[in-house]
């Protein structure tokens, strides 16, 4: 076979091969949205649950999910900074750090089942925080950290050795170049790989079935007090996030339109994740504008 | 943080040192006496006694590998940062013995600044490459940094060129223009001397021919050592040449002898581009 008829088939194979991951794609996204988008409606995403009836909808499911992610945010990302920092510029090749990186392997690919019930065992009973918001903000922390390590280092790691040089040579100390010259840098990455956790964190579900809970109990969109246990903040009150309730009303939901709606909320998961992506990417790149030309 | 603000910079070394070089002079800034830098096992620089007269410029000249970029990296400690590097011997900036434990690495590296082969603008705007070294020394009043954003720029002759786009990024300026910036980012920092490390080797005619117009304007106000591989740049730009080859000076004159008349036979080949 020629070179030449080798490369056609080469490339022939290649798109054969991405043509099927496309097709299963938009088959996949296809169907979640020709079968969840006519159940959307405003009301759908603004009422609560129905249990008995037809009519119910995901409004605290929906702000559930958001509130947790944006709880894992906060505790994960400056943790992940930190110690992605450490690992890019401080850890020398030694055999802890080898293993402190294994480690961070295993982590990544444990099973979110076992982290939820680790989360269980740890801040739901130990810590006595109960089924509760800061118990699933804090299990997803767990099951988020590995990946967002990895994603600051390796940011942090890719800016080239010649902008470190630069801000010594300017007189900077190595903390002083780290924040002033490689973190700005580093931020493009450093957005992208919180979107891509932020994904897989608001879609998780089995991490969550035994820390925040499967319940919602009735809360009050009108009072914003986060002592108080009926407001949404309450960081105390357990909270099904929209991948806990799907799962759930598919196992036990007894309301006569149970399909309809896990199909309407599937739907819009998938909305709420396309979102956030877009929100993310506006907001990461306004950042760099600003750190990079006021 | 251990180390004092030194101004300019203070020291604890021993003096009688000083006086008991023979190469010392009255008007050099910056002088080394037997400098050697070791990598693990390998000498790359060997013994190297050069000294640099105030307001000149001096050319580092040899094959790759001869250690000319290594010997001006070790002035401003750029190779402590570098595992298994080791130096002996001294480097004296205004009598003060650089490579003493009681020095100020970050006073040191303002006062002598340096720029790199490859320009290397950071992620921030034209105005704030700039004035990233005084706003981290703690110049906060917007008008003082203007006017040293200003005064740098013109220094390095980029003004004219940028003066209308101070806030867009630094990385939309071309090569020669960065080069020039961060030239202008050293100069911010009001050092006396600055090092070179092959400035204009990555950048077209044009720009080369900038960057060397700067270098002859600069020379007034500073004293610049600067790495080069190019004969002809040597030639134009500088006052004194010193020649290495193997991690050893083994001629040091002023550029016209150097060229004209050169001693060594190996420096005749190396101008001559038999070696290298």
């Amino acid at each position: 076979m020629s070179a030449k008829s080798k490369d056609q088939l080469a490339t022939a194979g290649l798109y054969v091969i991405v043509g099927v991951i496309i097709t299963v794609l938009a088959g996949l996204l296809g169907f979640v949205f020709v079968k969840g988008l006519p159940q959307i409606s405003w009301q759908f995403i603004t009422s609560p649950p129905q249990i008995f009836q037809e009519g119910g909808g995901v409004g605290p499911q929906l702000f559930n999910s958001f509130y947790l992610l944006v709880l894992t945010l906060i505790i994960s990302v400056p943790i992940a900074i930190g110690a992605g920092i450490y690992l890019a510029e401080y850890a020398k090749d030694h055999w802890v750090i080898r293993c402190i990186r294994v480690l961070i392997e295993v982590l990544s690919s444990l099973p979110s089942i076992v982290v939820g019930l680790f989360g269980f065992l740890f801040f739901v009973l130990y810590m006595g925080w109960g089924f509760s918001i800061l118990s699933g903000a804090f299990a997803l922390s767990v099951f988020n950290l590995p990946l967002l390590v990895r994603v600051v280092e390796q940011s942090i790691s890719s800016v080239p050795k010649s902008q470190r040089e630069a801000g010594w040579a300017l007189g900077f100390s190595k903390w002083e170049t780290i924040i002033t010259v490689i973190l700005p840098a580093a931020l493009p990455g450093i957005v992208t790989g919180v979107i891509l956790a932020s994904g897989r964190v608001f879609g998780e579900a089995a991490a969550l079935i035994y820390t925040a809970g499967m319940s919602t109990p009735i809360i009050d969109f009108t009072n914003w007090n986060p002592l108080s246990p009926t407001s949404p903040l309450n960081p105390f009150r357990p909270a099904e996030t929209m991948a806990v309730h799907i799962w759930k009303i598919n196992g036990e939901g007894i309301m006569p339109d149970a399909a309809a709606i896990s199909d309407g909320a599937a739907a819009l998961l998938i909305i709420s994740i396309l979102f956030f992506n877009f929100a993310s990417r506006i907001i990461g790149n306004l950042m760099f504008k600003k750190m990079s030309a006021n | 943080m251990q180390s004092v603000a030194l101004q300019p910079v203070t020291m604890k070394t021993d003096r009688t040192k000083l006086v008991d070089s023979p190469d010392f002079q009255r008007n050099s800034v910056l002088q080394t006496t037997n400098l050697s830098v070791y990598y693990g096992g390998h000498c790359a620089v060997d013994q190297v006694s050069l000294t640099f007269p105030k307001q000149s410029v001096t050319a580092l000249i040899g094959p790759s590998g001869c250690g000319k970029s290594t010997f001006l990296r070790s002035i401003n400690r750029m190779n402590d940062d570098i595992d298994q590097c080791r130096t002996e011997g001294e480097v004296f900036y205004q009598g003060v013995d650089l490579h003493s434990p009681y020095v100020n690495l970050h006073e040191i590296r303002k006062q002598i600044g340096m720029v790199f082969q490859r320009p290397v603008p950071f992620a921030k705007s034209i105005f704030k490459n700039v004035a990233a070294g005084p706003m981290r020394d703690g110049v906060k009043d917007k008008k003082e940094l203007q006017r040293i954003v200003e005064d740098s720029l013109k220094k390095a002759a980029l003004w004219e060129e940028v003066k209308d786009q101070l806030h867009t990024s630094a990385l939309s300026l071309s090569g020669g223009q960065q080069q020039r910036l961060c030239i202008a980012r050293a100069l911010a920092m009001q050092p006396s001397v600055l090092l070179l490390d092959e400035p204009a080797s990555a950048l077209d005619p044009v720009s080369t021919a900038k960057i060397e117009e700067l270098i002859s304007q600069l020379k007034k106000d500073y004293t610049i050592v600067i790495v080069t591989h190019n004969m002809q740049q040597a030639a134009r730009i500088s006052d004194k040449v010193a020649y290495f080859y193997m991690g050893r000076v083994i001629e040091h004159g002023t550029t016209e002898q150097i060229f004209t008349n050169p001693r060594h036979d190996q420096t005749a080949h190396y101008i001559n581009g038999r070696i290298g």
